[in-house]
């Protein structure tokens, strides 16, 4: 937009060429001088403009304006319209203002601490969402964090724009989780009662044998280790990091039922469109229509981009509801079967997905009064994975 | 003019040559000739004219101090004009001098 305002005139007569040498001998600036149909058209300053009087009257040519240009003659426009033009003015004030304030804290790099616990404790110091940024002292929080959790090593507060990211970095050696991954002392014990068809022991002391059959709860390799005295007693139980890989074939009862009547959750085709309008914190402003007895709802951010890039405190949800409605529903025997058939697969899935080899499968699908339903034994062959704490060394201590 | 008048003219012209030929003053502020840049057949800049004589969309006439400056083209038009300085645009077809006794024709 041209801020001194401009015009595009058309000049006409005799002495069109006089009037462009006058209008630059004066200092004037002319713009895209062209010629059209016998005139010359050009681009002039509003300023100027009013200064070429004289020149037309001495070079007898006829000036028309054409078109005005630039803010002048645009606030004359706007002065009719000044509804918008306040608008205008007052989003303008709204963005600048909200310039300084706080809109947003983001957290990242923490695992350990919670978002929650790590926000309450940011609150808790006095920066909050709405905040003016003059009064944030970025060095001052990063050292209250480090003061405050222990475990972390690193923070870093960043302010950019209206938006404050708190990054962390957590000790990832922590005494608690090494507890729990590592098995020192406990016994690795049988998930199920079977037969031990593999055995690999890599750290501890084998109960069983390949071959033997095992219990459940059945210990099979044990976390501590006996220390023998010259006598052949045992000295002390040392604990070790039980690890070894033990393959247990048995028996597993696959069972399920799908009765013939059921019900169905289907749309009536009546929905409704809410939308809820969020100030900062949770302030909010609803333009609610009635819910439905029954009804799914949904929630979109509808925010309008540029709010959302700003940062703007202001957030809009649209919540649509769709009236649902329960219907009673039977199933023929050929959609029970198939029903079964897929449950079946998916068990079979489920299990091989685990770990677990399928050795032998004997399911049958069965229909009786409203229900069908398939009853079977899968032979499978199940890697033992429990762990318990071993009781054996207090014993004899 | 007399004879005096004609032998300063000659000196003068003599002095001005002087320094644009042999102590390389820029000729177009000792002679005081229409300075022309051209990029080109489309773009020209023009400076130290002394005014439009003709302007059309074919052809425009540019009074110098001692010769015309033609430009023949299509499309012809001036994109700013000052009292300094214009630049020309448009398809360029030709661009001619005139030139009679130290006087524009």
């Amino acid at each position: 937009m041209k801020l001194g305002g401009k015009l595009l005139i058309r000049v006409s007569g005799a002495g069109k060429e006089r009037f462009l040498n006058l209008c630059a001998a004066k200092g004037f600036l002319l713009q895209r001088v062209e010629w059209k149909k016998n005139d010359i058209c050009l681009i002039a300053r509003l300023n100027d403009f009013y200064e070429m009087r004289p020149i037309v009257r001495k070079t007898k040519v006829k000036v028309a304006v054409l078109k005005r240009m630039g803010l002048p003659f645009f606030m004359k426009k706007t002065k009719k319209r000044w509804i918008f033009a306040a608008g205008a003015i007052l989003a303008m004030t709204f963005w600048v203002c909200s310039g300084f304030f706080l809109w947003k804290i983001d957290y990242s790099g923490n695992i350990k601490y919670s978002e929650d616990q790590l926000s309450k404790f940011i609150k808790k110091e006095g920066i909050y969402v709405g905040k003016e940024m003059g009064s944030i002292d970025a060095s001052q929080i990063e050292r209250d964090i480090r003061m405050a959790f222990p475990d972390v090593t690193w923070v870093s507060v960043k302010i950019n724009g209206t938006i404050m990211t708190v990054t962390v970095k957590e000790n990832e050696i922590n005494k608690d989780d090494y507890s729990t991954c590592n098995h020192l002392g406990m016994d690795l014990i049988s998930p199920c009662n079977g037969i031990v068809t593999s055995m690999i022991v890599r750290s501890g002391v084998p109960k069983v044998k390949i071959g033997e059959e095992v219990s459940k709860d059945q210990v099979l390799i044990s976390g501590l280790v006996p220390i023998s005295a010259e006598d052949g007693t045992v000295r002390e139980w040392l604990e070790t990091d039980t690890d070894g890989d033990v393959i247990i074939e048995h028996l597993r009862i696959a069972e399920d039922a799908v009765g013939f009547h059921y019900e169905d959750f289907i749309k009536t085709g009546r929905s409704n469109v809410e939308y809820l309008i969020y100030i900062g914190d949770g302030k909010c402003f609803r333009f609610s229509k009635k819910p439905y007895k029954e009804e799914i709802v949904t929630e979109t951010d509808v925010t309008p981009k540029t709010l959302r890039g700003l940062q703007s405190p202001v957030r809009i949800v649209k919540r649509k509801r769709v009236e649902m409605m329960t219907v009673q529903k039977k199933r023929s025997e050929a959609e029970v079967r198939k029903l079964l058939e897929e449950k079946i697969l998916k068990f079979i899935e489920t299990l091989e997905e685990k770990g677990v080899q399928i050795i032998e499968k004997n399911v049958k699908i069965d229909i009786e009064g409203d229900f069908g339903f398939y009853y079977g034994e899968l032979r499978v062959r199940e890697k033992a994975e429990l762990y318990r704490k071993n009781t054996e060394g207090k014993d004899l201590d | 003019m007399g004879k005096q008048g004609q032998r300063q003219v000659r000196l003068r012209k003599s002095i001005k040559d002087v320094l644009t030929d042999y102590l390389l003053f820029p000729a177009d502020v000792c002679k005081n000739e229409i300075k022309l840049t051209v990029i080109g057949n489309e773009w020209a800049w023009i400076e130290n004219f002394r005014g439009i004589l003709e302007f059309t969309d074919e052809k425009m006439t540019i009074q110098g101090k001692k010769q015309l400056l033609m430009i023949e083209g299509k499309r012809l038009h001036v994109n700013y004009f000052t009292k300094d300085e214009m630049l020309v645009r448009g398809k360029f077809d030709a661009i001619r001098y005139s030139v009679k006794d130290g006087k524009a024709e």
